[in-house]
């Protein structure tokens, strides 16, 4: 019998070999003959076959599953693709923010949810980074914008009949009516059902309380943890507020509805806000933390939009509008008061 | 397919692609991504078994790969290089996770659970074996199953896996061997000579 070259093979040699490997994980019929054949022939090497063959299993083990999906995969590529995109047009689109601020014409409506389970592996899931937003087309012809750092996610059964779907973050929902066969359309968040019939609201869910606003149509909130609570019917312009801690809902009518929806253009516009609001979109839009030294003007109120995927931009304002000095490392941005004050100009 | 399988043939491809992309050319970029996201992915999920961690930094990866691409230096191997680079963006993640308190965050302190989805795959050829394989493989400990995965999952050279993990040749050498003695020592009717010819080899 003549001596196959694998017989002189080391433990380590013969588990990192390709043909070995093969044969332990996805054998076909030649390779089981010829390794039984192996072992046969050379009775000594059996501990040693086995022993590589227990090194490749475990090494196979070890690869994760389900690795990363095509779908994500896909997603992941066009995401850095963009950015690489945008990073070539950043430049022109500087200083622009200011003037598209005041030409904000009809659109939007911003909001946040809280996705309350994650996915099962069948749900298809819409994810955003910091800094970044997504338009989403739903099979049903709904259209959702995602917010930056935000999470909406599908049932497995969507398309057959109702419609759910669950948020963390924040979004915009152009719900698509279905008059023929009446399917509702329901977000639900951390503890709260909206429930829709064709029509055009935000939520958001960032917030301490979760915040609904309606620009059109017709919506009913429901405290899903709490059956017995009376529904909340909501009409267009209104921002409801419910306390997921208490399931508690408050209301109001607002005047401008842009503030809340402004996010979709990608800017944010304040009206009277104080540091800490700011702050609080720092945090949520860019995932950064926000330090503080030194006392800030804390009752200080700005008015103006800043810039929700440039981060220069809105700190460079932060600066001005503030008059603090923000320093960003890592993940972290400390503000401070100005050390040195332009001085007054009159 | 196991990267083994396929690495011959991508080598030349991999020299154009890095080229390109440090002259500017972004369909190189989107080539490299698909090209690897798979095999970054998987070793990313065995560093920390967090999704979005591992795609935040696989995103960032390639978006600083293209920010210096006019600074970017001819590599000797592109996977090992995109490997050990991508290693080093979850350890940082984790660092700062953990606070700068924990300086010294070493691999144990990642996740080392294998994750119920993995559990449940099960070889159908050596069923008889699955549960020691099962065994051993939660035994081990955090940077000898990144070794042993490099190894003969991944089919990196022992250079290859000191320069992913940063640690000397050496070191890496004796992960496996460690991660090998404990394999037998869980499975005692295998006889002792099988454990010196590997030593044998691993330190000739």
């Amino acid at each position: 019998m003549k001596e196959s070259p694998y017989s002189r093979f080391t433990i380590d040699q013969l588990a990192a070999d390709p043909d070995f490997q093969r044969w332990v994980t996805q054998p076909d019929p030649e390779d089981l003959l010829f390794w039984q054949d192996f072992v046969e022939n050379h009775p000594a090497q059996l501990d040693k076959v086995r022993t590589a063959q227990r090194l490749v299993q475990i090494a196979h083990r070890l690869n994760p599953e389900p690795g990363l999906s095509s779908v994500r995969k896909q997603f992941l590529h066009d995401k850095i693709m963009s950015a690489v995109s945008k990073d070539a047009k950043r430049l022109t689109r500087r200083r622009m923010v200011w003037s598209a601020a005041a030409a904000i014409g009809a659109l939007v409506v911003a909001g946040a949810f809280f996705l309350l389970r994650s996915g099962a592996p069948e749900d298809m899931v819409y994810r955003t980074a910091f800094g970044e937003r997504l338009q989403v087309n739903l099979p049903d012809g709904s259209q959702v914008d995602l917010n930056a750092n935000s999470q909406l996610r599908l049932g497995r059964d969507w398309g057959s009949g109702d419609r759910h779907v669950w948020l963390k973050g924040e979004a915009y929902f152009k719900v698509q009516k279905k008059p023929a066969t009446g399917a509702k359309f329901t977000v639900h968040t951390d503890g709260l059902e909206i429930e829709v019939l064709g029509t055009q609201f935000n939520v958001n869910t960032r917030t301490e309380n979760t915040q609904v606003l309606l620009e059109e149509g017709k919506v009913r909130l429901k405290a899903s943890e709490m059956r017995s609570a009376p529904d909340v019917l909501m009409a267009p312009g209104e921002l409801a507020s419910f306390s997921p801690k208490t399931g508690r809902f408050s209301k109001q009518q607002l005047q401008q509805t842009q503030p809340y929806t402004s996010w979709k253009d990608g800017y944010l516009i304040y009206e009277k806000a104080t540091i800490a609001e700011v702050i609080r979109d720092i945090q949520s839009t860019y995932g950064l933390r926000v330090n503080i030294s030194g006392s800030l003007l804390l009752e200080k109120t700005i008015r103006g939009a800043v810039p929700t995927d440039n981060l220069d931009e809105f700190l460079e304002m932060v600066e001005t509008l503030f008059e603090v000095d923000a320093t960003l490392s890592g993940n972290e941005i400390l503000l401070e008061p100005k050390k040195n004050p332009k001085p007054d100009k009159n | 397919m196991p990267p083994t399988l396929m690495q011959q043939s991508t080598d030349h491809r991999n020299e154009q692609l890095w080229k390109a992309l440090k002259k500017g050319d972004e369909k190189a970029l989107s080539e490299l991504i698909l090209l690897y996201a798979d095999s970054l992915y998987s070793y990313g999920f065995l560093l920390c078994r967090n999704k979005e961690t591992v795609e935040d930094c696989i995103q960032d990866l390639f978006l600083h790969l293209w920010q210096k691409r006019g600074e970017l230096a001819d590599v000797v191997s592109l996977r090992t290089y995109l490997t050990a680079a991508l290693r080093n963006r979850i350890t940082d993640a984790f660092r700062k996770i953990k606070g700068a308190l924990h300086e010294d965050l070493r691999d144990e302190d990642l996740a080392t659970e294998s994750s119920p989805e993995q559990q449940l795959i099960e070889s159908e050829i050596h069923s008889l074996e699955n549960d020691l394989v099962k065994r051993s493989v939660e035994a081990l400990p955090a940077r000898m199953k990144q070794a042993i995965y490099l190894r003969y999952y991944a089919g990196f050279s022992y250079q290859e896996i000191a320069q992913i993990m940063e640690v000397s040749q050496q070191v890496a050498v004796n992960m496996v061997h460690r991660a090998v003695l404990k394999l037998r020592s869980a499975s005692r009717h295998y006889s002792d000579w099988l454990s010196f010819s590997l030593l044998f080899f691993l330190f000739s």
